[in-house]
């Protein structure tokens, strides 16, 4: 497939790096010449220097025999008149862009063929956002999302020692629970992901995914006891995007205290928001911390831009007292430090804005794809359809399927119902399939799999 | 020099409008013919010819006013259409002396209702309306003034205004010119004084004293057609009619406005000045009757709610109308209502004092004050409903209270070395300067304002039109940079 990324920000490099390597021809546009050599060195992909919208750049792009344009450079106003452009000019290619201003995301209908004729509208701060909130309204979940409309939930915890799961076979597992609705997708062990069969045992330290229909999520975290006391007292280290949206979402139910540094936009946010309480100055300043009472604080997140000023402040708040960290880092390679800070929880951004940008470059009939354990693996919700190759699952039954090893089915939503799994139930048109690929390399075999055609 | 031209070719234009309000005065002398036609019929004369006088020389003087001509304006119209105003009650009453009929004017003007007369009920009717036309067209002259004159002072400009009333007060709602909004505002003003005038004659009064009732209830002034005030008629339907029509004559006319152009009640829920100002009366109300009933002031409940809420709202809204004499219930009583004056009434409404509005951004910012004690490093803003107040508009708020505070003290001591009582002196001044009207002890509501000596009386005048134009336009004149090239 021949892909057009406009923007070599964080985002575009971080899409152009994982659909590189998955056999696509990528182009990227942008204005900065040093932002693509950069990425033509670390890359096999071609690059152009300009203005984005211009169609001379978009034709010296190749836009004529483009599939897809993912328009993610800083300004949504780019992004979407590229659309709009290249709609009108060369009207092939398939368009998703990135959207931040709620002002435009207010009106759905602005993205409409008639309106600004954008296919998909991304919004990576809303999804971090939303999975920050998700891990906020379940304490001690390290990872959560949601699938088909969020009917189904991914979720995965930490194996204390000594906890529920320690030393349990997972097949022990499947009696505890409501046979078949809930299962066990995946375990991750020091990092690497394990073939789950009934016969592996848990560890302590074991990360386990768990896919649940999402009514089930919270019983299923208490039969773990593994459902924290709420988090009540906020403080959120950094007013950005993320950080404002986050206050706004939590502010009437929670008590926030947002720490920014910059003074106009500490003001900014200070009047937007009501109840929240903006405090300038640095996130990581003890006496700061110490005087907003971070020993009483349940919660701390650390959102700013700045990887290591998350890491920092996360861990000094950890160390000062603060019943639970999440900390949002940009670098995966940096993740890695984080087992010896404290830090409990860590949200990686680009896996959700990546996530989101690949259900619309996959294949098969995909839905969604959720980017797991820094990219390594990844969850997909993908649709049956009867089709006419050879390969379609539709009217076969689970176990006849030659899903390759690695890939673990986790849920089926037929007509809105969660339905159970077992070996002999048979696939029908329209069924809503997720899965659990440990590898991301098994991605490609089960978009074959879903192929409509 | 052109800008004095400019002043006195404006302020000709005014003194002539007056003149026409004489007219008005004159022809219901000749029909009734109460005496003072001839009265009014050489002050008419006088008044449109000087004012001709200064109108045709300057004609060609139509420059734009500048923000320093504005101030000197805005302080001339005030007191110098006053001395145009006595003409009729002087040449009525040769005895009067003119520092009286200059108290009288000056109290119409500026809505205060506090009188010198005594004896109204056997004044010349035509005497009467003018009295209540002086305090009608002050009511609307004070609406024009903080819509279109205070911006173009720039005293916080049309922000200002619009910041005073957030939420009622959006630039899309009202007209987008000056002009028109002012014509709006006066046209709401019109009508509900015609339906004030109607409630009042179905409530019992006569077409003359519903007329000149409903001319100082919707100005908030006070003045009356006798010497008992409204205690004179002692009926319930009156007494609530007014107020009614008093609390809405509080209210900000904005707010009448857009509602009676969307047909709806909502503007008034969004007014937080109007919910403001019926919470504090409503909780002032049950407070003050418990008290009197708790002392026994009236023999049953009902009779003191009566009274209790009528003088109440009365003084509360700056009218100053009395039917009863509060002056002789418990000192709180008296003291909380006069306290209620100061702060009681919205922006853009005929009333004075402080304003609602800027008692709200007052303790929302003695609140903030308080909170960054707890957390030093937070930044947080003076916010209502949805706006938040901009850093220089707290400020300025902030700026008028400490003047308005200051004027205050000073006036009280200029009464008190005049050799006035501590009582009357405080309660005088304090009512002058929210244009309430009537005050306590020697200024009571039995009593009047003619016990005063000249000097006394001048210092009350100057309280009246300090607190009308909102202090800053005539204390500016005071200001040396203000003469300065």
């Amino acid at each position: 497939m021949k892909i057009l990324i406009l923007g070599a920000g964080v985002t575009g490099s971080s899409v152009a790096e994982a659909l590189a390597s998955e056999e696509n021809d990528i182009v990227v546009i942008d204005l900065k010449e040093e932002l693509l050599l950069s990425l033509k060195e670390r890359f096999d992909i071609a690059t152009v220097t300009g203005n984005a919208a211009h169609p001379s750049v978009l034709e010296q792009a190749g836009i004529h025999h483009t599939d897809i344009v993912i328009a993610v450079t800083d300004s949504d106003e780019t992004n979407m008149l590229a659309c709009l452009i290249i709609k009108a000019l060369y009207s092939r290619p398939k368009t998703i862009a990135r959207v931040r201003a709620i002002d435009y995301l207010t009106h759905p209908h602005l993205f409409s063929p008639q309106g600004i004729p954008v296919d998909f509208v991304i919004s990576p701060e809303q999804i971090v956002m939303e999975s920050i909130r998700n891990l906020i309204d379940f304490p001690g979940v390290l990872h959560i999302s949601n699938f088909v409309g969020g009917l189904v939930r991914l979720f995965s915890v930490k194996v204390v020692e000594n906890g529920f799961l320690t030393g349990k076979k997972i097949i022990a597992l499947k009696e505890r629970f409501t046979d078949g609705y809930i299962r066990v997708a995946a375990i991750f062990r020091q990092g690497l992901p394990i073939v789950v069969d009934g016969q592996v045992v848990i560890q302590t330290d074991d990360e386990v995914f768990f896919v649940a229909p999402h009514k089930e999520v919270r019983q299923v975290l208490k039969e773990l006891n593994k459902l924290e006391p709420p988090l009540k007292r906020i403080i959120i280290a950094g007013g950005g995007h993320v950080g404002k949206r986050l206050a706004l979402a939590l502010e009437n139910d929670h008590h926030v205290k947002i720490i920014e540094k910059d003074p106009l936009r500490a003001r900014k946010i200070a009047n937007d928001l009501k109840k929240t309480i903006v405090l300038l100055g640095d996130c990581a300043d003890e006496t700061l911390l110490l005087d907003e009472g971070i020993e009483g604080t349940d919660l701390f997140c650390a959102i700013t831009n700045n990887d290591g000023v998350n890491i920092i402040s996360a861990s000094l708040a950890k160390n000062l007292g603060a019943r639970k960290t999440i900390c949002l880092i940009n670098h995966v390679a940096y993740s890695k430090l984080l087992p010896n800070t404290g830090i409990d929880v860590v949200v990686l951004p680009n896996q959700e804005t990546l996530g989101s940008i690949l259900k619309h470059v996959r294949r098969g009939d995909v839905q969604q794809v959720s980017s797991l354990c820094g990219g390594t693996a990844e969850a997909i919700e993908a649709i049956a359809h009867r089709g006419n190759g050879v390969n379609s699952v539709v009217g076969r039954q689970v176990n006849a399927i030659n899903l390759p090893e690695g890939v673990v089915l986790g849920a089926l939503i037929r007509n809105k119902q969660v339905m159970p799994i077992h070996h002999d139930t048979v696939f029908e048109e329209n069924d809503h399939v997720v899965m659990f690929a440990i590898d991301k390399k098994l991605v490609a075999s089960i978009e074959k799999t879903f192929q409509p055609i | 020099m052109t800008a004095i031209l400019t002043i006195v070719h404006i302020f000709g234009v005014v003194t002539m409008g007056f003149s026409g309000l004489m007219l008005t005065c004159f022809l219901t002398a000749s029909i009734a013919k109460d005496g003072a036609q001839h009265a009014f019929w050489l002050a008419t004369a006088i008044t449109f010819l000087v004012g001709l006088l200064m109108y045709l020389p300057t004609l060609r003087m139509k420059k734009k006013v500048s923000r320093k001509a504005g101030f000197l304006l805005v302080a001339v119209s005030w007191s110098l259409i006053s001395v145009f105003c006595t003409l009729p009650i002087l040449f009525y009453f040769p005895q009067l002396s003119f520092i009286d009929a200059y108290f009288e004017v000056v109290s119409g003007l500026t809505t205060t209702g506090a009188t010198i007369f005594s004896g109204l009920d056997d004044l010349p009717m035509s005497i009467n309306l003018w009295r209540h036309e002086l305090a009608w067209v002050g009511g609307m002259g004070i609406i024009v003034f903080a819509v279109a004159i205070l911006p173009i002072l720039g005293i916080g400009g049309m922000q200002l205004y619009k910041a005073e009333a957030p939420g009622t007060i959006k630039e899309s709602e009202l007209p987008p010119r000056i002009a028109q909004t002012a014509k709006a505002l006066w046209q709401t003003y019109a009508l509900i004084t015609v339906v004030c005038l109607i409630s009042l004659r179905l409530a019992g009064m006569s077409w003359f004293d519903a007329l000149c009732h409903a001319f100082s209830t919707m100005s908030l002034g006070g003045f009356s057609t006798h010497d008992k005030n409204i205690g004179f008629f002692d009926s319930v339907p009156i007494e609530i009619v007014l107020i009614v029509f008093q609390l809405l004559a509080a209210m900000n006319f904005a707010s009448h406005y857009l509602t009676l152009k969307k047909r709806s009640l909502k503007p008034y829920l969004k007014d937080m000045e109007a919910r403001a100002l019926l919470l504090l009366i409503l909780v002032s109300c049950a407070l003050v009757t418990l008290v009197l009933w708790q002392a026994g002031t009236y023999p049953d409940f009902l009779t003191t709610l009566r009274y209790s809420t009528f003088n109440l709202v009365s003084i509360a809204t700056d009218s100053g109308f009395a039917s009863e004499n509060f002056d002789s219930w418990p000192i709180f009583v008296p003291m909380w209502m006069l306290f209620l004056s100061c702060i009681a009434v919205s922006s853009g409404s005929t009333g004075g004092g402080i304003r609602m509005i800027r008692t709200i951004i007052l303790m929302k910012q003695a609140r903030l004050e308080l909170f960054k004690f707890i957390h030093p490093a937070a930044i947080k803003s003076v916010r209502i409903g949805d706006h938040v107040i901009p850093n220089d508009i707290v400020t300025s708020v902030m700026g008028f209270i400490f003047l308005y505070f200051i004027s205050i003290v000073v006036l009280i001591f200029a009464l008190l070395i005049s050799g006035l009582d501590f009582i009357s002196a405080f309660s005088a001044i304090i009512a002058c300067f929210n244009n309430a009207g009537p005050g306590l002890n020697l200024v009571g509501p039995t009593s009047n304002y003619s016990v005063l000596t000249d000097f006394q009386t001048m210092v009350c005048i100057f309280a009246m039109l300090l607190g009308r134009v909102q202090i800053f336009s005539i204390v500016i004149l005071f200001v040396p940079e203000f003469w300065k090239k």
